[in-house]
């Protein structure tokens, strides 16, 4: 295979936008916790998948308007489509979100158990 | 079958028979896991699904003849939603792996997939395009990297207490981070018209193109109905992580450790176990296991594959809109060209940092792939060895897996040493292995669909078996992978490509 030498742009280029969208993004994950933390949402696939459905045009409309060119002429088209890619976002956050909490409840429960203690759920 | 005697006296076993092999004793089949909020091995499955045929290939056929081919791919992929619930079927009934099933048959069977798993698989391809995507990125030499990669998955694998755990926890975490990354990209660079077009075509069912049956393009399209989904023995291997995962009966047979565990090790029995299909209560339970395996299998299996290559084909599509030299080197093919041409013209649209992601997932695409593969290679003929062969039962299944680990990582690093060093042809092996590998795997997805016929329709219990949807799918499964490979053969005179 060829090797080609990176190109001469630097990530610092993207620095602005990709602050701007971690920092919506993790505003939206931590809105997402709360909600579930509060029993507001169930945590479950189906109402992880229809939150960011609703989150993720959200955080972009944001970003776009923090450092990037405003809100895009076919507005209702962008949102639609951020909408449809937020389900797909939704998929793989709860995956993650399910393996780091189970990750974490099990380190919890060993530590509780070589303490003599117990964990719950 | 023996019956049970009055208490007090010896009571025999009960067993029932399936096949050459020992009888299965009858245990009770333990309740079933919850869906929903329960990953499984599906996700396993998943990860090595989502390779270079959804990333790549299919995407490729849609620059080419339009999204209407994706029904296609619909059909593929649910034709292996089918194989998967049915391979879970064998492995939740009895305890066993496929492999043992195949035996069941004839152990001639179980050894042609035993000879099979290694010329397929001991070639790192996937591991070595992901460092070849790292080289591309950053001038990391590509050779040393990929060895790298190779011995960190032999470490890994190794120094796990429990593998099916760490396994699982690897690869779903990995599959995450694809499906995450690659929807914020596809959010950065592409449009709704894109994805409209990408749905639709997927249910454009009876759409056909005569270029199809040309000797140029049969080849490939039957090659891409394979690699829609788990191609080769993957799902075969899904059957080992199920009685890993305690699936079933699987949760009578001990687990796969690694040095660490080894100290906990239980005796891997001589055969499996079943339950008594005849018993109400058993059976409820048993809807039980067919229900968490079709969230497993339909919810997370088949919805992340049709969601990553939906988000893949709209990113192929946003490169080409975006970049019409991305659009020919897509057309023409050549992962080499492809994927640089479609991360620069990502870094046009979204910035360097899309750029550097694309390149990044392609990486791991490759690691994890060959992560996947390797832990189930040596699972499954681990597990072949140990049952098939006794004089190895002086060790335990661990240990002949963990070696069958590290002679993985050892060939492998040969080979890539000497593509390194240009003594071989290219970086995925001589041409003519080359040609034997895509028969072999084409040949053993359509000889598996038959494997299950026999196993799940005339060996499992008349209330175990599969209805007649699955048994029309694992027919279907078996003319396109099979009749495919034939007529590719002889009317064209080229191999699945």
């Amino acid at each position: 295979m060829a090797a080609l030498t990176a190109s001469a742009g630097g990530l610092a280029g993207s620095l602005p936008g990709i602050v701007a969208l971690t920092l919506t993004l993790v505003v939206a994950g931590a809105t997402f916790g709360w909600l579930v933390d509060s029993e507001r949402l169930t945590g479950g696939f189906g109402s992880g998948i229809l939150f960011w459905t609703a989150a993720l045009p959200v955080a972009r409309v944001a970003q776009e308007m923090m450092v990037g060119e405003g809100i895009p002429d076919g507005v209702m088209a962008f949102v639609v489509y951020q909408a449809l890619v937020g389900g797909a976002f939704g998929l793989g956050f709860l995956l993650l979100q399910n393996q780091v909490s189970t990750l974490l409840l099990n380190v919890r429960t060993k530590r509780a158990s070589a303490h003599g203690g117990r964990v719950d759920a | 079958m023996a019956t049970l005697k009055q208490a007090g006296e010896a009571v025999e076993e009960r067993t029932v028979v399936m096949g050459r092999e020992e009888p299965l004793p009858i245990r009770p089949l333990p309740k079933p896991l919850k869906p929903i909020h329960l990953l499984g091995p599906g996700m396993a499955l998943t990860a090595l699904a989502v390779g270079l045929g959804e990333t790549f290939l299919w995407p490729r056929l849609v620059m080419v003849f339009g999204t209407e081919i994706r029904w296609l791919f619909l059909v593929g992929v649910t034709v292996q939603l089918v194989v998967m619930m049915e391979m879970a079927r064998w492995a939740m009934a009895t305890g066993e792996s496929i492999f043992f099933g195949a035996a069941r048959i004839h152990r001639s069977v179980m050894w042609f997939f035993y000879a099979t798993g290694i010329l397929i698989y001991i070639f790192p391809g996937h591991v070595a395009l992901g460092a070849q995507s790292l080289e591309t990125l950053w001038g990391l030499p590509w050779v040393p990297t990929a060895i790298g990669g190779l011995v960190l998955i032999g470490l890994i694998l190794t120094f796990s207490k429990v593998v099916y755990n760490v396994v699982e926890t690897v690869l779903t975490v990995f599959i995450s981070i694809l499906v995450i990354g690659s929807a914020i990209i596809a959010s950065l660079v592409g449009e709704l018209g894109d994805v409209g077009e990408t749905i639709t075509g997927t249910f454009a069912f009876g759409f056909i193109d005569d270029a199809w049956f040309t000797a140029a393009w049969f080849p490939i399209i039957i090659g891409s109905l394979a690699f829609a989904g788990p191609s080769g023995m993957q799902q075969m291997w899904y059957t080992l992580w199920l009685r890993d995962k305690g699936a079933g009966m699987g949760h009578y047979l001990p687990r796969i450790r690694g040095l660490r565990g080894l100290d906990e090790e239980e005796t891997m029995p001589a055969r499996g176990f079943t339950f008594d299909s005849e018993d109400p209560q058993e059976m409820e339970k048993w809807k039980g296991w067919r229900k968490w395996n079709g969230f497993d299998a339909g919810v997370l299996f088949w919805g992340i594959t049709m969601v990553t290559t939906v988000i893949y084909t709209v990113l192929a599509l946003s490169a080409a809109r975006i970049d019409p030299g991305a659009a020919e080197a897509i057309r023409a093919g050549e992962d080499s060209a492809t994927i640089p041409a479609m991360a620069e013209a990502f870094g046009d649209a979204g910035g360097e940092f899309a750029r550097v992601a694309f390149f990044l997932f392609i990486a791991i695409v490759g690691w994890k792939l060959s992560f996947g593969i390797f832990d189930a290679l040596a699972r499954g003929n681990a597990d072949m060895t140990y049952y098939f062969i006794p004089a190895t039962r002086k060790w335990s299944m661990s240990r002949i897996y963990l070696t069958y680990v590290w002679i993985a990582v050892a060939a492998g690093t040969l080979v890539l040493t000497l593509v390194g060093l240009g003594i071989m042809g290219n970086e995925d092996g001589p041409g003519f292995i080359l040609n034997m590998l895509a028969f072999l795997s084409a040949f053993v997805m359509g000889a598996y669909c038959l494997v299950l016929l026999v196993t799940n329709k005339k060996l499992l219990p008349k209330k175990l078996q599969p209805g007649a949807v699955s048994t029309v799918a694992l027919v279907l499964g078996a003319i396109i992978y099979l009749g495919g490979l034939f007529v590719s053969l002889a009317v064209f005179g080229a191999l699945p490509d």
